[in-house]
């Protein structure tokens, strides 16, 4: 259970920026679900045509 | 800093004797109430599950039609929504404060926000209870329900954001202050991910629950009239019914790392793909609330499979990484501890008789094994076809959310009594019993449903052989076999629910003060990991579990028959080949 710390004086690579920044990774979680489930959903029913009565 | 500020600082502090941590008691204060919230549905919700488990057993066929639905509401709601929330906002406190060393920010905002999900879940089941919401807990329209029941949703769901904002608020904090150092803590990782699934969800809930609100209210400003489209309902409704047991399984995991570290000083054995799982969870794992818009008319097939897919099994992969990771973390934490004879010594010498122990590998076991094969195979958009509306969904998602987080929820419970409450636990031998009734019940409750939506038995409805219908509707005898094995392990986990609620509210309420002393001389009446807490730290590194190699083939085996077999009834239901 140690958190993971940089090494003394090496460069922290770059994943781990991503993953040590939680606005971050909000931003993409919110996103991608709006952009493929919400936005993309949205347009599917949108985008319906209107069924031709019987 | 003044000497009367430095003590008036120190005074919201307190540094627990066990772990070491530096607990703020407001957010010690909120971890509580918001987990005696969450026993309290989780209370109403059992009540209302041993009711329906008596009407779905066709013998007895316990409740008139009216409560049986009415039941199945508040069943949903105390349970999926409540009693799960109330608990995550506690690990949220417990996590973003406590195990950070930090402090909640805003403690009156904490308490208000507390308030409005109080509020909101107690006017939610007033209504439910006062028969003026049966809608199910989906309530899709046209079901209308009193506003006041969508009001307390909204109430409850804004209480829950602010929760979480304010879990967002002790991150900052705590790096602002420098309570820790480096990368936060694995466990704290796992919450994090919770919460930014909790945003998703909640967001949702506001996007369809206010126009729902207004809809309920009948609404009309200058000629405009409040509509709710019931497709586009569906849809932002499952962004929230099915990503907030996405929630579910972010926290779960994280208790699993934090009771393996616990119970029996496990380790992880890879930070980086541990976290890189978490993240998998955090972009994909909501995409699944597709999964209850399989059969829906209004979505084309690629955005069903996309979606559905978790965006190509990324999240799939990421639970395949935890269910690896856990258990071989324990099996390395074990082997460290001396437990190397064999491939199996480390599991056989576990300390099974610790309810936080067995609590969190039967949850393992259950979630993964039940709960992930038989989510994943009737997600699959072609067999869903033939397991939609059946038992085979709520025999699944008890297997997920009840055999998985329920579980590992309660085994938690048994370290925060001590931990947080500062109490002994009551009748400790009795509850080392207590995980394997609720689980051992639940298990088979879960499977006799699979079986009988197996044979068509449909989810929900009071009346499965459709009295006065048109049509006439035959089950073949192994339904009602099935239906009364539900029965039967449906009164064995209410059992194992019910001495759940008495322990933890006998403990908390009754149960001896923990004292330092008692704690030193192993008096003291606790789980083991309590009384003797292994280490947290390994100097030797050791990535050595060949025995969950071999649980990990066996889960291969399990999921791919399970799912072959899946494709081969389907075939049949077409009749091909």
């Amino acid at each position: 259970m140690t958190p993971g710390q940089p090494q003394g004086g090496e460069p922290v690579p770059l994943l781990q920026h991503l993953y040590d920044s939680p606005f971050l990774l909000l931003v993409a979680g919110v996103a991608i679900m709006f952009i493929f489930f919400t936005g993309w959903g949205l347009y599917e029913i949108l985008s319906l045509p209107p069924a031709p009565l019987p | 800093m003044s000497a009367g500020t430095i003590a008036a600082a120190a005074g919201l502090f307190r540094t627990c004797p066990v772990t070491k941590l530096k607990v703020h008691r407001d957010a010690e204060l909120l971890v509580k109430v918001n987990a005696v919230a969450a026993v309290l549905a989780f209370t109403v919700g059992v009540s209302a599950a041993i009711l329906l488990v008596l009407t779905r057993w066709q013998a007895v066929h316990l409740l008139p039609a009216d409560w049986y639905y009415r039941l199945v509401t508040a069943h949903g709601l105390n349970m999926l929504i409540f009693f799960i929330i109330f608990f995550e906002m506690a690990i949220l406190y417990f996590a973003g404060a406590i195990m950070l060393n930090s402090r909640v920010p805003t403690p009156w905002l904490a308490w208000l926000s507390f308030g409005l999900m109080a509020v909101g879940a107690l006017l939610v089941d007033y209504l439910v209870f006062t028969g003026r919401a049966d809608v199910l807990f989906t309530s899709y329209p046209p079901l209308r329900a009193h506003p006041l029941y969508y009001l307390g949703i909204i109430l409850f769901a804004v209480g829950a954001l602010v929760v979480t904002g304010l879990f967002f608020a002790c991150l900052v904090v705590a790096r602002r202050e420098k309570t820790y150092e480096g990368s936060m803590p694995l466990v704290v990782f796992g919450a994090l991910t919770a919460a930014i699934i909790s945003v998703v969800t909640l967001v949702h809930g506001a996007i369809i629950y206010i126009p729902t609100f207004l809809w309920s209210l009948d609404l009309e400003i200058f000629g405009w009239k409040a509509n709710v489209d019931a497709q586009v309902y569906r849809m932002i409704w499952w962004a929230l019914g099915h990503s907030s047991q996405q929630i579910n399984v972010a926290a779960m995991v994280s208790v699993w790392y934090l009771l393996g570290g616990i119970t029996v000083g496990a380790v992880v054995i890879n930070e980086k793909i541990s976290r890189t799982a978490f993240v998998l969870y955090i972009l994909f794992i909501n995409l699944a609330s597709a999964h209850h818009l399989l059969v829906d008319p209004g979505f084309g097939p690629g955005w069903k499979i996309w979606n559905t897919s978790y965006f190509m099994y990324l999240a799939v992969l990421a639970s395949m990484i935890h269910g690896f990771t856990v258990p071989a973390g324990v099996e390395v934490g074990q082997r460290l501890n001396g437990f190397v004879k064999g491939t199996f010594e480390w599991l056989r010498k576990a300390p099974w008789s610790d309810p936080g122990f067995s609590g969190m590998f039967l949850s393992l076991i259950i979630f993964g094994f039940l709960g992930g094969v038989t989510g994943v195979t009737i997600g699959t958009e072609q067999i869903s076809i033939i397991a939609h509306n059946t038992l085979r969904v709520p025999g699944h998602f008890h297997t997920t959310v009840v055999g998985g987080t329920a579980l590992a929820f309660m085994a938690l419970t048994y370290y925060v009594i001590p931990l947080i409450f500062r109490r002994e636990v009551i009748w400790l031998k009795l509850a080392r019993y207590q995980p394997y009734l609720f689980g051992g019940g639940v298990t088979l409750f879960a499977v006799s449903m699979i079986v009988a939506g197996m044979f068509g038995v449909p989810r929900r409805h009071y009346d499965i052989s459709f009295t006065n219908a048109l049509f006439k509707v035959e089950y073949p005898p192994g339904a009602d076999l099935a239906l009364a094995f539900l029965a039967l392990g449906g009164i064995v986990a209410f059992l194992g629910g019910l001495l759940y609620i008495l322990i933890t509210v006998g403990s908390v309420f009754f149960g001896t003060p923990l004292t330092e002393e008692r704690l030193q001389k192993g008096l003291a009446s606790v789980p083991q990991g309590i009384l003797r807490l292994p280490p947290q730290e390994r100097k030797e590194e050791s990535h050595y579990a060949p025995g969950t190699v071999i649980l990990v083939f066996v889960f291969l085996a399990v999921f791919a028959i399970y799912y072959f077999t899946n494709w081969k009834m389907l075939s049949q239901v077409w009749q091909i080949g």
